[in-house]
């Protein structure tokens, strides 16, 4: 059995006049020990993804249709309380901007000790020699005598060490990390990323990587789920979407990485035009405005998903079916 | 071709603590340098590039041309005309040749002025008014991009992108001959990243324009830039074509941040990051600033501050021991 199980989730927000889809329709799952990649640009329904699992969405959205199954548990169905015993402890999550997670009035030492409040089987000294080794673990230098550090003492790269090391305290089974280097400069990114690579060597669990850098998520990821304007596109293992991408979002996507770029190219590719409404009811592909290959079918069906190989699968007209 | 500005040994200090505080804590400079010592030129219609990690002084250095905040000392030339000494007409004039775009793109654009309003405040300010405005504004908003319809719109109502597009817009509106753009791809999309460093191109290919180019996105700056800086802790470590710091980076701080770039490939792997971080600038290291972190440390970098110096033709590195370009490890050239 997967660890997380998404099946058939739609997110609708509250429009002005009409619903807005968020998330059409998404299915996924991850296997224990495995880092999943959640790629997409603004809009693309990724953050409310990651907020629908941690069931933190805001009061105007709306889970329209799908479950979300964690170890067997149905999310969607579980009590407030329930779901609430779960957050932090089994599902724990790391955000873009490590100065608006921490607490700036209370110790780093004050706040790793509070987020244990669950572990009534250690004293507090105890649960300060743990948040001392989980620092330690995450690379602060001279944990013993930074614990009692503020937040604003530390630089943005440690601070995001001491989240992640907060996410931890937990034993979570899924670490989501939503954007963890994006604040990040890229020396510091290179590390966190080293960081997290290790981590999941003594961590059974598995972790959610939310990312709109290709690279990033090239560099550490097992699987890739790439979405588009609140659908999934595709997915596959990172090195088949890579070297094979079938569906032309994900191409143009990995085409538009400077990166990649011989020196003497001409100029950036781009993706032409914008996103569709994500209010109006989908009789279309939802990527035919932009796609260059689009064709008749492409404007008047949507495609279904379509599997290519073990792992990957794709929605394009363009793939048969 | 003639040199369009001309930066020497230019440096801005801040205070960075309060005296007392300063006293209480014994630091005895309460000073920082946020820019030491930098020297670059750009010539007409050329692109530089400034790279560094947050605080290396990128910006700082972006604001002292533009007069935002005051050099300590050093010089700033346009043209060969020193930057004035005195504000008032004499740096409107300045101002009216240089414009920058800011980091956040909505945050730097009034949120009570229409676009239109926004496009013609540069007029208003340095007393052009008289012109003819909404052609102005038609003008400006056409060369970045936008259709007309964006004119009546308000700062909330455009994307990351399209404020961008404005920021530049109203950079471009007294037709200066430097454009300083700070950040220019920042929070963008990557598919709209490059069609803002597309439009650069375009405007340095149809108005000649210059461009300082300030960002700590390597992978675009390989493309958008014929000359590189890397700064590191207000200095710039090294200069050099592009295309041949990327290829072959001399100082070893250059080669750990090309290093440390993401590659989105999966079968390629990075090497591990350099450790630990950029020092306080309160408190700088003995010797060269980058000791703590090379990997390449010797004992002399511990005690000697390397000076910039010429490493190859067209290449300046601040390192007592450059890499050799057709090598990984570091060869000692003679010492100065």
């Amino acid at each position: 059995m997967a660890l997380l199980e998404v099946d058939g989730l739609s997110v609708d927000f509250a429009g002005s006049q009409r619903p807005i889809h968020a998330l059409r329709d998404i299915s996924f799952s991850i296997e224990r020990g495995r880092i999943v990649g959640l790629v997409g640009e603004s809009g693309s329904g990724k953050s409310t993804l990651s907020l629908a699992i941690l069931r933190l969405l805001a009061p105007s959205a709306r889970i329209a249709a799908g479950t979300i199954r964690f170890d067997g548990t149905d999310l969607l169905a579980l009590s407030s309380e329930a779901m609430r015993g779960l957050r932090g402890e089994r599902i724990a999550m790391v955000f873009q901007d490590p100065m608006s997670t921490l607490n700036p009035v209370l110790s780093v030492g004050a706040q790793m000790v509070d987020v244990q409040f669950r572990h009534t089987d250690l004293s507090r000294a105890g649960k300060r020699g743990r948040a001392i080794a989980l620092l330690s673990r995450v690379g602060i230098p001279d944990p013993e005598r930074r614990i009692d550090d503020y937040p604003h003492q530390f630089s943005g790269g440690m601070r995001q060490r001491i989240s992640i090391a907060m996410a931890l305290s937990g034993r979570p089974d899924l670490l989501i990390a939503d954007e963890p280097t994006t604040a990040l400069d890229v020396t510091l990114e290179a590390q966190i990323l080293d960081l997290l690579r290790d981590l999941r060597r003594d961590f059974a669990g598995a972790i959610l990587l939310v990312s709109h850098h290709l690279g990033v998520v090239a560099e550490i990821c097992d699987e890739v789920v790439v979405l588009y304007a609140g659908e999934l596109v595709e997915q596959a293992p990172v090195g088949e979407l890579f070297a094979n991408p079938r569906h032309p979002y994900t191409r143009a996507l990995i085409e538009c990485d400077p990166g990649r770029l011989p020196e003497d190219s001409p100029s950036f590719p781009t993706i032409p035009g914008r996103l569709p409404d994500l209010s109006a009811p989908r009789t279309e592909c939802v990527f035919a405005a932009r796609c260059p290959l689009a064709f008749e079918r492409c404007r008047v069906e949507a495609p279904a998903m379509i599997d290519i190989a073990p792992g990957h699968r794709a929605s394009c007209h363009l793939l048969g079916g | 071709m003639a040199e369009l500005l001309e930066i020497e040994r230019l440096r801005v200090r801040f205070r960075a603590v309060n005296p007392f505080s300063a006293w209480l804590a014994g630091i005895r400079d309460p000073m920082i340098s946020a820019v030491a010592d930098v020297s670059l030129s750009i010539p007409e219609g050329g692109a530089f590039g400034l790279v560094g990690e947050s605080g290396s002084g990128k910006t700082t250095l972006g604001r002292a041309v533009m007069g935002l905040v005051p050099a300590e000392s050093g010089e700033i030339r346009l043209r060969g005309a020193p930057f004035p000494r005195r504000g008032g007409p004499a740096l409107k004039a300045w101002r009216h040749q240089i414009a920058m775009t800011f980091q956040d793109p909505t945050g730097s654009l009034s949120p009570r002025l229409t676009v239109r309003a926004l496009i013609g405040e540069p007029f208003r300010i340095h007393g052009l008014a008289n012109r003819d405005l909404h052609a102005e504004a038609r003008r400006l908003i056409a060369l970045v991009g936008l259709s007309e319809d964006f004119l009546d719109r308000y700062p909330h109502e455009l994307s990351g992108g399209q404020a961008r597009r404005v920021g530049i817009a109203r950079a471009l509106a007294l037709d200066p001959r430097l454009l300083i753009a700070d950040e220019p791809t920042a929070g963008l999309d990557v598919s709209v990243q490059g069609e803002v460093l597309n439009l650069l191109a375009r405007l340095r290919q149809e108005l000649g324009i210059a461009l300082l180019l300030i960002t700590h996105n390597l992978a675009a700056v390989r493309l958008a830039a014929e000359r590189l800086g890397v700064m590191y802790m207000g200095r710039l470590v090294e200069t050099g074509p592009t295309a041949g710091v990327f290829r072959n980076p001399a100082h070893p701080y250059t080669a750990a941040l090309l290093a440390a770039i993401p590659i989105a490939d999966p079968t390629r792997h990075r090497e591990r990051a350099i450790a630990g971080e950029v020092p306080s600038l309160l408190n700088r290291p003995a010797g060269c600033e980058f000791h703590t972190r090379c990997q390449y440390v010797q004992a002399r970098c511990r005690s000697e501050a390397p000076d910039s110096r010429e490493v190859a033709r067209d290449r300046c590195a601040r390192c007592h021991f450059p890499l050799n370009p057709r090598d990984s490890g570091p060869i000692a050239i003679g010492s100065s």
